[in-house]
Formats: C-alpha cells, sequence, structure tokens
C-alpha cells in the first residue's frame, strides 16, 4: 500500500500546487495538465477511496476559496468529480462481486451495509464541503454545481437524502436571502422528490393487481406532495414577508408555483383516465382516499371557482390530519398574498417585485389553466 | 446576512468622536481583519460627522451599507452591514443601542471620551445577538414611529463629501488609520472612484505560501 504525501501549497493569488508522492505539480490557474498527472497517478493505486477523499477535500478547499479563481473551481469540481466517479465505480464493483457471493451463499453480505454507510458518510462530506465553499462567497455556481451532481449521481432515488438536505439548506436560505443557487438547490431538490414519488408511484402501479390498494398508497404520496408544496411556499412567504426588496425571493415564488401548476396539471390528465376506472367502488365512499381524489381532481379542475381565504392555523391542522387541500396553493390565494404584500409595504423594491408577479400570475398561469 | 461592526460616536463641532466599537470580522481572512477594522473605524466617524444632528441615513458601498442615526443629543450610532441585512433591523438596534448607552454612561464623558475609558459592555453582545435578525427583532412588530421614507439614501460614500473634497485626503489625514493602511489604500489603483472596503480587501492579501512536511504519512493540510 503506497502512502500518499498530500501537500497543499498554495498562494491566493496564482498557482495551485499538489505534491503527490514527492513530486509537485503546479497548476496555473487556466491549465489542467496538473490535474491529469494527479489523475495519472491515481490510477495506479489499489487502494483508494480514503486517499481519495483527502484529494478530493483539497481540491475543493483549495480552490473554491476564492472568488477570483472561478477557472481553479471548476478544475476542483472537475477532478472531484472524476475522483467520485471513480469511488462510485469501486463501490458498483465490490457491490456487485458482494451480490454474486452472497448468490453463491457466501457470508460476506455484511459489506453491503458498509458500502451504504461507507456511500452516506461520503455525501454527507460532499455536503460539508460545498456548504462551506457556499458561506465564502455568495452565489458559488461551482459550489451548489458540484452538490446537486453528488446527489444525482451518489443518491439516486434516496428521498431520505433529498428530504435531509432540504431541511439542512433550509435555515441557509433564510440567512443567505439574496443567494440564487440556494433557492435553486431547493428547486432541484423539490424536481427529484417529485419526480421519485411519481416513479414510485406508477411503478407500485403497475406492481400491485388490486387497484384499491394502490389508490391508498397514492393518495398518501399525493399529500406528501401536497405537504412539500405548501412548506415550501409558506417558506417563501414568510421570508419574502420578513425580508423586503429581494427578488431571489420572488424568482423563487415562481418557480415553486409554476412546478407545483404543473405536476398539478399533470396529475389532472392521469386521473382522468382513472376516474372513469374509479366511478363504481370510489365516488360511494365517503371518508377513504378514494373519495377524496375524486373531489380533489373534481376540484382542481376549475381553480378560478375556489373562493376561499386561507386561515393558515386552522388549515395547517387539517393537513396534519392528512386531508387533502389543494385550495390552499390556488391562484385565487396567490392573489391574496399578492395585494397583502402590495398593501402592507412600503419599499419600493419590494412592490414592484411584486407587482411582477401579479403580472406574470396573470398571462403565465391563467393562460396555461385555460388551455387545460 | 451579517453585521460586521457597530460604533457608538460622539458627534462633535468639527468632528465625531468614537466611544465604543464592536466588530466581527469572521468573515475576512486574517491578514486582512486589522486593516479592515481600521477602515470601517474610519468610515463610521466619517459618516457620523457628515450626518446632520437628528437624521437617519443609510449609505451604500458596494455590497456594504452603512447606517447611521444621529439622536438630537449628538449621541449617534452606525451600523456597518452587507446588503441582505434589512435595513428596518438595523435601525431598531441602533435605537436600542443608543438608548442603553445613554442611561449607563454619563453625558459629561460623552465629549472626550474614547473606548478606552468608556465602561460600556453591551456592543459585543448586541452585535452577535443581531447577527440573526429575525431572533433578535421580532419582525411583525411595526415601528411606529420609524418612517421608512425619512431614511435618506446615499448611494456612495462620495456623496458625503463636500465639494473640492477628495477621500484620499481625509484618509491620509485619518487618526483612526495606521500607516499600514494608509499604504495599502494607496497602492490600490486609484482612478475616479473612492477606495472601498472591497480594494482594502485585494490590496491587503498577502500572499500566503504555506509549507508543510510530511514523511511517510497520510496528513490532509487543510487552509
Amino acid at each position: 500500500m503506497q502512502s500518499l504525501c498530500v501537500q497543499l501549497i498554495s498562494s491566493f493569488l496564482h498557482y495551485n500546487a499538489l505534491r503527490v508522492n514527492g513530486e509537485v505539480c503546479v497548476l496555473r490557474r487556466k491549465n489542467t495538465s496538473g490535474v491529469k498527472h494527479v489523475k495519472m497517478h491515481q490510477h495506479n493505486k489499489s487502494n483508494i477511496t480514503l486517499k481519495k477523499q483527502a484529494l478530493n477535500r483539497v481540491w475543493l478547499y483549495g480552490s473554491l476559496q476564492t472568488k477570483k479563481d472561478i477557472r481553479s473551481g471548476q478544475t476542483a469540481g472537475k477532478a472531484a468529480r472524476w475522483v467520485l466517479q471513480h469511488i462510485l465505480r469501486q463501490f458498483s464493483a465490490v457491490a456487485h462481486k458482494t451480490q454474486q457471493q452472497v448468490e453463491a451463499e457466501q457470508p460476506d453480505a455484511e459489506r453491503t451495509p458498509f458500502l451504504g454507510s461507507h456511500l452516506d458518510r461520503l455525501i454527507h462530506q460532499e455536503m460539508k464541503v460545498c456548504s462551506d465553499a457556499a458561506c465564502r462567497y455568495p452565489s458559488n455556481y461551482n459550489a451548489w454545481s458540484h452538490r446537486i451532481w453528488v446527489l444525482q449521481h451518489m443518491a439516486k432515488g434516496n428521498i431520505k437524502v433529498f428530504r435531509d438536505e432540504l431541511s439542512s439548506v433550509h435555515p441557509w436560505v433564510s440567512m443567505h436571502v439574496s443567494d440564487h443557487s440556494g433557492f435553486h438547490y431547493r428547486q432541484f431538490l423539490l424536481k427529484e422528490l417529485l419526480n421519485t414519488e411519481l416513479s414510485q408511484s406508477l411503478s407500485s402501479d403497475s406492481a400491485n393487481g388490486e387497484l384499491s390498494l394502490g389508490d391508498a398508497a397514492c393518495g398518501d404520496r399525493i399529500t406528501t406532495v401536497f405537504k412539500l408544496f405548501y412548506q415550501e411556499t409558506e417558506l417563501c412567504s414568510d421570508l419574502i414577508q420578513s425580508f423586503p426588496g429581494h427578488e431571489t425571493l420572488w424568482s423563487h415564488r415562481r418557480h415553486v408555483y409554476y412546478l407545483w401548476h404543473h405536476w398539478r396539471q399533470d396529475q389532472d390528465i392521469c386521473s382522468v383516465g382513472k376516474e372513469n376506472e374509479l366511478k363504481p367502488t370510489g365516488i360511494n365512499e365517503p371518508g377513504g382516499s378514494q373519495g377524496k381524489s375524486v373531489d380533489r381532481h373534481k376540484h382542481v379542475s376549475v381553480p378560478m371557482e375556489v373562493d376561499r381565504v386561507s386561515l393558515p392555523d386552522h388549515d395547517s391542522k387539517r393537513l396534519r390530519r392528512g386531508i387533502l387541500l389543494p385550495s390552499l396553493l390556488t391562484l385565487q390565494n396567490e392573489h391574496t398574498f399578492v395585494n397583502s404584500i402590495l398593501n402592507s409595504c412600503c419599499n419600493a423594491e419590494q412592490n414592484n417585485y411584486a407587482v411582477a408577479y401579479k403580472k406574470w400570475l396573470d398571462t403565465v398561469i391563467s393562460a396555461q389553466s385555460l388551455d387545460i | 446576512m451579517k453585521l460586521y461592526s457597530l460604533s457608538v460616536l460622539y458627534k462633535g463641532a468639527t468632528k465625531a468622536n468614537l466611544l465604543k466599537a464592536a466588530y466581527d470580522l469572521s468573515s475576512f481572512s486574517f491578514f486582512q481583519r486589522s486593516s479592515v477594522q481600521e477602515f470601517m473605524t474610519f468610515t463610521s466617524a466619517l459618516i457620523a460627522e457628515r450626518t446632520s444632528v437628528g437624521t437617519r441615513a443609510s449609505v451604500k458601498e458596494q455590497e456594504y451599507l452603512c447606517h447611521v442615526y444621529v439622536r438630537n443629543d449628538n449621541l449617534s450610532a452606525v451600523v456597518i452591514s452587507d446588503s441582505e441585512y434589512p435595513q428596518r433591523v438595523c435601525f431598531t438596534l441602533l435605537d436600542k443601542v443608543l438608548e442603553e448607552f445613554s442611561r449607563q454612561v454619563d453625558s459629561i464623558d460623552w465629549p472626550s471620551g474614547n473606548p478606552d475609558t468608556i465602561s460600556y459592555k453591551g456592543l459585543d453582545i448586541h452585535l452577535s445577538k443581531y447577527q440573526n435578525p429575525r431572533e433578535a427583532d421580532a419582525m411583525t412588530k411595526v415601528q411606529a414611529e420609524l418612517d421608512e421614507t425619512k431614511i435618506i439614501l446615499h448611494n456612495t460614500m462620495e456623496s458625503l463629501l463636500e465639494r473640492g473634497e477628495k477621500l484620499d485626503d481625509l484618509v491620509s489625514k485619518s487618526e483612526h488609520l495606521g500607516n499600514q493602511s494608509k499604504a495599502f489604500y494607496k497602492t490600490v489603483n486609484m482612478t475616479d472612484s473612492p477606495a472601498t472596503l472591497n480594494r482594502v480587501h485585494a490590496a491587503a492579501t498577502v500572499n500566503v505560501v504555506v509549507f508543510a512536511t510530511f514523511a511517510g504519512t497520510e496528513t490532509e493540510l487543510l487552509l
């Protein structure tokens, strides 16, 4: 086992240098040959994991520090991702071997959970590095896109990781309300959760022979999605009211509402087919989730007729009891929110953003609703 | 969303006298901190000097915002924040600090005091508490007496200066700035725009070369 000497010689402005096994490879700002040199060295190694982690972190710390070193940041990010891909391949190779061994009835099955936890730790470390880098300078695109890459490749379909990430960046975005990258990350997490929920519901539908069982689980998932959107909208409203005059927050609101709007439309389209199947069994059930789903679909298809003003405490209690409340996220309520901002705020920028959002609702969302 | 400095000054006839100050420079690199602190003191004093008695103002300088309140009794407070930090909370903080200060420190001591002679310990606590504006201040509370339209907004520090006055001259004459800070200021390429805290940031950057040798062991060095 070769030992790896890692030295970081860093001068703030010009050079990042890495000393690998006694050889110094100097990386100039726009020169990626140093990275390749490192890669070649790594290729020769048999036991890689921990050393790669060290290498990984060193790169990210060294290069994502200064605002001016954007190119180094990109190179560092690429190097880090190369390292991670290598680790992933290693993991999947071992997992595959383990799989085969398990099938051959050999007692190495405990390695898979070990690998799983190892992967979790890796992910966790990467998240930590990214969030440190994100704090160093605002809208650190490299750090956030690396963070997204890590999740896409190392945590596919892992709902727990996405949810944990959502709650861990919650305080961060609350303290960095004009950092668009942070909110973009939240949008990414939302989309991933939606897709995962969607794919799970599709797979369970096809797997389950009995329709009623599938629909109950489906109802749960729909509630989950509602909760997600509701909470995200609440966060957005809270921040908009507490910190007037930040365009990022309004832009985030647009993204979230747009996502919600389209998801709802997709549900409508899918459910129209389902409704016909449900009719014989669903409509007569008063309290079951099936009855509620049918109700919801009817509700959603005529959004403009809903005329309920949301009472947060009352409605959130009902949400907690698992009752579906599409009325919380209607166009009507969005308008109510915007109007309340316009009436209460004297910050000129806030007013402008609110007016722009109102226009967007009228032109983009209403127009699309009419197309249904 | 950050607060960098909080200071209490007495606005005299010709200049502002620093009475007490607190700083949070953790986001600046170690080697820059002393210069940054001096420039923040310099800026706070300049702003207090150039703001009329009985007014509130916000001075914007790139990504920094300096909020000042000069009371009718000439006691003033300045807070330097970033552009995310809500303005309203800053002025709440300034009001609070001045109120507390005037209760604890005798007005006799204001015209001639300095940070060593004044015994007021609240600034550090307030600065640290207000780093999170929502915890420190009930955002739903409506400040009846604070009318946002009455706060003067300056878009640059230059707009505080008299006609013909140059920031360069003020810097070189300032007693708040040490020689090193003045030297850094001069090395920055000065065109028409005044030096900002940002430029100090850039000028004070030192090439840091860190060597560490590890013989045969795996270790990480993280800067």
